[in-house]
């Protein structure tokens, strides 16, 4: 490649971010309110808040489909079309199996967004802080690696994401998932209320809590109130909820230090042997194929997961002979997720008088209770936290036929149904793994991410009591008609993959240090959900988000010093 | 067509679906491999039989039920639940040439209710022959699951048969019901 002086300073920024999702978002904001003159690297294409959003304000009736995928669509996205999300409404968000093949060696959903804001324009929003429960854990039951960092080290950090963010929620006082800088919290149903009593009453240990939601209860920073529409996976033109796209984004760019090139696949990260560190990144232009390089003197690498261990193993050099960062061999490694197959339903015959106004973004929650405390498990390692939802359903048309009366029966609420799912830990297994193929490529000549993961042993062991602990919590609330299902479903779907690039201690068992940089390139900080030690039970975004704030902030004081 | 015919009433008079099966019905060009435009009239009637109009607000056919069938039956249906749908058509005018020598469209409203009544318990005894069969299904099931799905998602049904709110601005947890109040069209 030829690149003369002039197009090295026009491709030279004072700091990379490689991805514009829930974590490079961050990563940009803050580096430039610290004056950096960044640029974002965006693999797929632009989503500008609201212009973007062409069906956030549709009706049901306004979709040639009512929202449901057409056959074709369906035949052709079998991994897709497996994720709750992924509707007519919002499948100008995801990207297509065929477009981004990857080799699952064992079953592995990989649900994908790439465009500008990716997965932050249809994640979930909730958003618990994690505790020295989690931090601790693998260092006291010798489980993979210590996390280098505890809860003190990131609690500054996340009261500062959540006073940017906005989240709604209520000081609970429960120490797995410490309190926050929160709006007020939404309410409960009358349902909800009532298993939150019975489950007090009946356990010690069990407190229902509405969810901490990355939705604003009220205005926040020019932004929202969140409107009750719960159609937030469309993108929400009241800016009623956080992505990249309505908040971490527009405050980069009001800074005018920030510069955004879509379409732009990130291929490797350069290291510079003789300075010893990295110094650009290359890219392949997503529409012409195109390679171009960009230098700066940080880069952030925030491709979500498995993108950024592929671009560190991608990321070749006679001093990273397999890959930028592993020294110890643990890159691709310990890949985990959530295991939410677990699932309780159940009817209750009574408050037949209540109903419900709105439609809330989010629902209630019920922290661990398992290995914490006074429980202790002897099948199983760590613990679960369940998603609770109340709502009256629609009422059953068994034994009406046709015409006017079921019509009427089919327009009013039935029974109150209670839904619990579970959101169970897994374990940092060394053999869950992500490698390059050897010999298959995507599109732009990237090779392909071959997958190697399923849930353990802790996880099926841990399956049975969650069934069973949820069942027994309904049935004690007076519910009926209890069913509990284990969907089976293969490891990814819970989108919360995490680790492969670990933070930890020392070079020779972890890929990053405790302030997010690559052992050996130390101006490369990866602040995804690549590099997770371990995954508690928690939804992982908001500490995704905590860390990268960290990260810049002390890359920022790292380059005042010289020392990147 | 003659042909068809013959094989129709073999069908009607056997009243099992041995004769569709597909080799007899690959060798035969069937007009039933689509949904026509009189289909969709048809179709309007009998989700209009399934929801109808009553005094308060417009039935299936006001909200254009049999278009949203088509839609639906050539974009969305599975390959197995088009062919319950197509023959399922078939069978469906059968069942009431033979129950009122007459066909469909010529019932009165109590003679197209006698007659889906009798085609749900048929599709009620079915659903428990056929339950072990994964993905059995009866062709009035079909056509009922659909009458609800497209007229409650419809602007009629979402909005007058039960309660729309586009925008609610606010959320309570807690509101008094009183019964017959309609229920919320999306959650």
């Amino acid at each position: 490649m030829n690149v003369n002086t002039k197009a090295v300073a026009q491709h030279t920024y004072d700091a990379i971010v490689i991805g514009s999702g829930i974590t490079g978002g961050w990563a940009a904001k803050e580096l430039c309110e610290k004056g950096l003159k960044t640029l974002v690297i965006e693999r797929g294409r632009m989503v500008e808040h609201i212009k973007d959003y062409p069906t956030a304000n549709l009706s049901p009736w306004e979709f040639k489909h009512r929202n449901i995928l057409p056959l074709k669509d369906r035949e052709e996205n079998p991994i897709l079309s497996r994720c709750y999300a992924y509707e007519e409404s919002t499948a100008h968000f995801f990207a297509k199996d065929a477009d981004h093949p990857y080799v699952q060696v064992r079953p592995f959903d990989w649900i994908k967004g790439y465009q500008v804001g990716g997965k932050s324009l249809m994640w979930a929003r909730w958003t618990q802080r994690w505790s020295d429960l989690d931090f601790e854990a693998n260092a006291k039951e010798g489980i993979a690696v210590d996390w280098p960092i505890r809860y003190g080290d990131l609690a500054p950090w996340y009261s500062y994401v959540e006073r940017f963010v906005g989240i709604s929620g209520n000081r609970d006082g429960l120490p797995q998932i410490p309190d926050g800088e929160y709006l007020p919290p939404m309410e409960m149903n009358c349902m909800e209320t009532h298993l939150k009593k019975s489950l007090s009453a009946n356990f010690s240990d069990r407190h229902l809590v509405i969810s901490r939601t990355a939705n604003l209860s009220q205005a926040h920073l020019g932004r929202g109130p969140c409107q009750y529409r719960n159609l937030c996976f469309r993108g929400c033109p009241f800016g009623g909820y956080f992505s990249s796209n309505s908040t971490t984004l527009p405050a980069a760019e009001r800074t005018g230090n920030l510069t955004l090139v879509t379409n732009a696949v990130v291929h490797s990260i350069i290291y510079d042997q003789n300075l010893k560190k990295a110094k650009g990144v290359r890219v392949i232009d997503a529409l012409t194929n195109e390679v171009r390089e960009y230098f700066a003197k940080v880069i952030f690498l925030n491709a979500g997961t498995l993108n950024s261990t592929l671009i560190l193993m991608n990321s070749k050099s006679s001093r990273f002979p397999n890959g930028m960062g592993n020294d110890s061999g643990e890159l691709g490694h310990n890949l985990m997720d959530h295991n939410y197959n677990g699932r309780i339903t159940g009817e209750f015959h009574g408050y037949e008088n209540q109903y419900y106004e709105g439609r809330r973004p989010t629902g209630t929650y019920l922290p661990r209770f398992r290995n914490f405390g006074n429980d202790k498990q002897k099948d199983f390692l760590r613990g679960y936290a369940f998603a609770c939802n109340a709502s009256r359903v629609i009422k059953s048309d068994d034994g009406v036929a046709i015409g006017a009366e079921l019509k009427q029966t089919l327009s009013e609420p039935g029974l109150w149904k209670v839904g619990l799912v579970s959101m169970g830990e897994c374990l940092p297994l060394h053999q869950n793994k992500v490698s390059l193929s050897k010999d298959k490529v995507d599109k732009w000549g990237m090779p392909l991410l071959e997958i190697d993961a399923a849930f353990g042993a802790n996880e099926h062991n841990m399956m049975k009591d969650i069934l069973k602990s949820g069942a027994e919590m309904l049935e004690k609330a007076g519910l009926v008609n209890i069913q509990t299902n284990d969907t089976g479903n293969a490891m990814g779907l819970g989108i919360h993959e995490m680790g492969t690039a670990r933070m930890g201690r020392s070079s020779k068992t972890s890929v990053l240090n405790g302030n997010n940089q690559v052992w050996g390139a130390e101006n490369v900080f990866v602040t995804d959900g690549s590099c997770m030690t371990s995954g508690a039970c928690q939804n992982p975004s908001l500490t995704y988000m905590a860390l990268t704030a960290r990260a810049a902030n002390f890359a920022v004081e790292e380059l005042k010093k010289n020392n990147l | 067509m003659k042909r068809r015919d013959a094989i129709k009433k073999i069908t009607v008079f056997t009243g099992g679906v041995i004769f569709l099966s597909t080799g007899m019905m690959s060798s035969c060009k069937s007009p039933r491999d689509r949904i026509s435009d009189e289909d969709v009239l048809l179709l309007d009637e009998i989700g209009e039989t399934i929801i109808p109009q009553t005094s308060d607000c417009g039935g299936a056919r006001a909200a254009k039920i049999g278009l949203y069938m088509k839609v639906m039956f050539d974009e969305c249906l599975s390959t197995q639940e088009r062919k319950v749908f197509l023959d399922g058509l078939v069978k469906f005018e059968a069942a009431a040439r033979e129950k009122f020598k007459t066909d469909f469209l010529d019932l009165d409203s109590a003679e197209k209710k006698e007659l889906f009544l009798g085609l749900q318990g048929e599709a009620a005894r079915y659903g428990m022959n056929q339950g072990k069969v994964a993905g059995s299904l009866h062709y009035f099931d079909l056509f009922k699951k659909m009458t609800i799905d497209g007229y409650f998602t419809s602007e009629i049904g979402a909005t007058k048969a039960r309660r729309y709110q586009a925008v609610p601005g606010q959320f309570k947890g807690c509101i008094s019901y009183v019964k017959g109040d309609r229920a919320w069209a999306t959650s």
